[in-house]
């Protein structure tokens, strides 16, 4: 009978333990995930798609805005523009008048009395009161359907002129919100008019009225039936002028660095875009725009989001794909510019890209339980994918000189249809850096 | 399986931000030595694998206290320290699941003596199995002193009991497994595995 000592006892049993192949160790994943769940539950990452919704928003928000602040910017405008004046057929100019029409605050010209020339605007607890001397047309009633409107011209007397009530739209034009007065102003000429908006503005001339009209007698205008806008920026400032130019032609360089991902998993380096576009203005605020760009787009994608033409290695499965592309990009897009100040307008454009594949790289990573393994493939097949991109972008335009512009537009790429051998759809995103050269042709 | 230092680092650093692939990777690639180490104060695969997965539970909750040093056995390293882990949840376990008392093992054991073979002859796997036939607060305490090499202090303040009954109870496990075994030698060939 062999007998075992402690030590040789001890020594026996450790290295069966050490040698020892336990059977049943059978690696059960799911469960520990689930206990893993219940103590150290996976918080969820912050979505990278969230980068694009905000970028979605901004632009939606910001295009909003400049809408709607270019809607305010052309209110003044409005206001302050004097339309046709009409006057009664009936009534006969009178030769000599004058018309001064001017809201200056602590003027020291004397102002009488102010009638109502607009019915419509007094249902409407609006007025447009025109102050007169003369006393013989200032007690005239507001809702007449024929008024007589009398200034004082320095030499002339009277000037008498029956506005026909009739037409209240185009009387209504002439002073909305406005206070017109009829002044004697010494020293000018008779036939002058003088039309201030602003009470800042103390005189700004804007036309003058021929006494002895050459026109038909039955129609007086004012400013040759021209629109006058006048100015607020500046007291005596003259007529804001529209610019004599009309812009129809553009052509920019572009340069766009962009991020790239596909359904958001994976995020990569900064693809690059550089190129030309070429604009064409086809309707006031609204132009064409297409162009050549030069394209580099890095991406990494998931497993499930390539498109394997050939099968994984045995005993593996892809994991993940990444890489780059070169392509040159045609797009076509419609810009729809707001209208700003002079210097600096806003714009949104839309449209679609048809991109050139050039040459792809890729490192097509594999695994499975216990390896991993990358596989590189480089592709110089060209293909096209016509209208394979929709394009959003918003942005600012600064004018430098009088032709040369710069710009920059935040943009973002919806991808329509799968592009390259892993028929991967590259979403993007990135800011378009402009300088643009405009064309000008006098109107 | 050879892993490089920076594969282990960055399963590590996947495991200390929560990541479920790393975790993973990292399971898969201690699971057999997890479990070799559960197996031994386990009663029964079933247990061994309850185990196996509390130990890496621990192991994920507390792996951002892990330090290793930039070594070639970095993998040796962080398997010690997994180690000690695997073994606090055996001792966790029994001292949830047992009162330590002191069992007659004798009878535990129904091996019918046979004709005496050397040994050479004993695989590990039966001497494995004989140590599992062990009663638990046996058995504990010989893999406690014998294989992990704690002291008998050590044990007692483990599993909650004077280091006298320690000493006891290995005495006796030592006595018990004594007995199998060289009643195995003897077993010659005719040896049928202790059904568990």
């Amino acid at each position: 009978m062999l007998h075992l000592s402690d030590s040789e006892l001890d020594k026996l049993a450790s290295n069966a333990s050490e040698n020892h192949e336990a059977i049943g160790a059978v690696p059960d994943w799911e469960k520990i995930e689930l206990l893993l769940k219940q103590h150290m539950p996976v918080k969820k990452e912050p979505r990278r798609r969230i980068f694009f919704i905000l970028l979605a928003l901004f632009l939606l928000l910001g295009g909003s805005y400049f809408y709607f602040a270019n809607d305010n910017n052309i209110k003044p405008t409005i206001k302050s523009t004097i339309a046709t004046y009409a006057t009664s057929k009936n009534t006969p100019v009178n030769p000599g008048g004058s018309v001064a029409i001017s809201t200056p605050p602590g003027s020291n010209l004397p102002t009488t009395k102010s009638i109502n020339t607009d019915p419509v605007q007094n249902k409407q607890g609006q007025s447009a009161n025109l102050p007169v001397r003369d006393k013989n047309i200032s007690g005239q009633p507001p809702v007449s359907l024929h008024k007589q409107l009398s200034v004082h011209g320095k030499n002339a007397g009277i000037a008498s002129m029956a506005i026909n009530s009739n037409e209240p739209q185009e009387i209504n034009t002439i002073a909305q919100e406005k206070k017109i007065q009829a002044v004697n102003i010494p020293g000018e000429k008779a036939g002058s008019i003088t039309i201030t908006d602003d009470p800042s503005i103390k005189q700004a001339k804007t036309g003058t009225v021929n006494p002895v009209s050459d026109k038909p007698k039955n129609t007086l205008t004012v400013a040759d039936e021209k629109k006058v806008t006048t100015s607020k920026k500046a007291p005596g400032s003259k007529i804001n002028t529209k610019s004599k130019y009309k812009k129809n032609f553009d052509i920019s360089l572009v340069y766009a660095p962009e991020l790239t991902t596909v359904r958001f998993t994976h995020t990569d380096k900064l693809g690059s875009n550089y190129g030309f576009l070429v604009g064409y203005n086809i309707i006031r605020n609204i132009s064409v725009r297409t162009g050549l760009i030069n394209s580099r787009k890095n991406y990494t994608a998931a497993g499930k989001d390539f498109t394997l033409n050939y099968p994984p290695p045995p005993g593996y499965k892809l994991n993940n794909a990444s890489g780059y592309c070169k392509m040159v990009e045609l797009p076509l897009n419609i810009k729809y510019q707001f209208s700003g100040t002079d210097k600096v307008k806003f714009f949104v454009t839309a449209g679609l890209s048809s991109y050139f594949m050039k040459s792809e790289y890729y490192t097509i990573n594999f695994k499975n339980d216990y390896y991993a393994r990358d596989i590189t493939h480089t592709y110089n097949t060209q293909r096209n994918y016509w209208f394979s991109v929709a394009d959003l972008e918003a942005g600012i335009e600064k004018q430098i000189s009088k032709k040369l512009f710069i710009a920059a537009s935040p943009f973002m790429k919806v991808p329509l249809t799968g592009m390259g051998e892993g028929k991967l759809k590259l979403q993007g995103a990135g800011i378009l850096f402009f300088v643009t050269y405009k064309t000008a042709r006098q109107k | 399986m050879s892993l490089s230092n920076n594969n282990i680092l960055s399963y590590i650093d996947g495991c200390i931000k929560n990541n479920r692939d790393s975790q993973q990777q990292l399971y898969k690639m201690l699971y057999s030595y997890a479990y070799s180490i559960t197996y031994r104060y386990a009663n029964d695969e079933q247990e061994a694998n309850a185990l196996t997965n509390d130990s890496f539970l621990k192991l994920f909750k507390n792996i951002h206290t892990c330090k290793l040093e930039n070594s070639t056995h970095m993998l040796n390293s962080f398997k010690g320290w997994f180690k000690r882990i695997i073994i606090n949840t055996c001792i966790d376990r029994y001292r949830s699941l047992h009162e330590v008392k002191q069992y007659d093992i004798t009878t535990q054991f129904t091996l019918t003596e046979n004709s005496e073979n050397g040994e050479d002859k004993l695989a590990y796997k039966e001497i494995m199995a004989a140590v599992m036939n062990l009663s638990p607060a046996y058995r504990t305490v010989f893999n406690l002193h014998v294989i992990e090499g704690l002291t008998h202090d050590e044990i007692a303040e483990a599993l909650g009991i004077s280091a006298g009954t320690s000493k006891s109870n290995l005495s006796k496990a030592r006595e018990s497994l004594r007995n199998v075994i060289q009643k195995k030698m003897n077993y010659n060939n005719t040896y049928v595995a202790p059904i568990r």
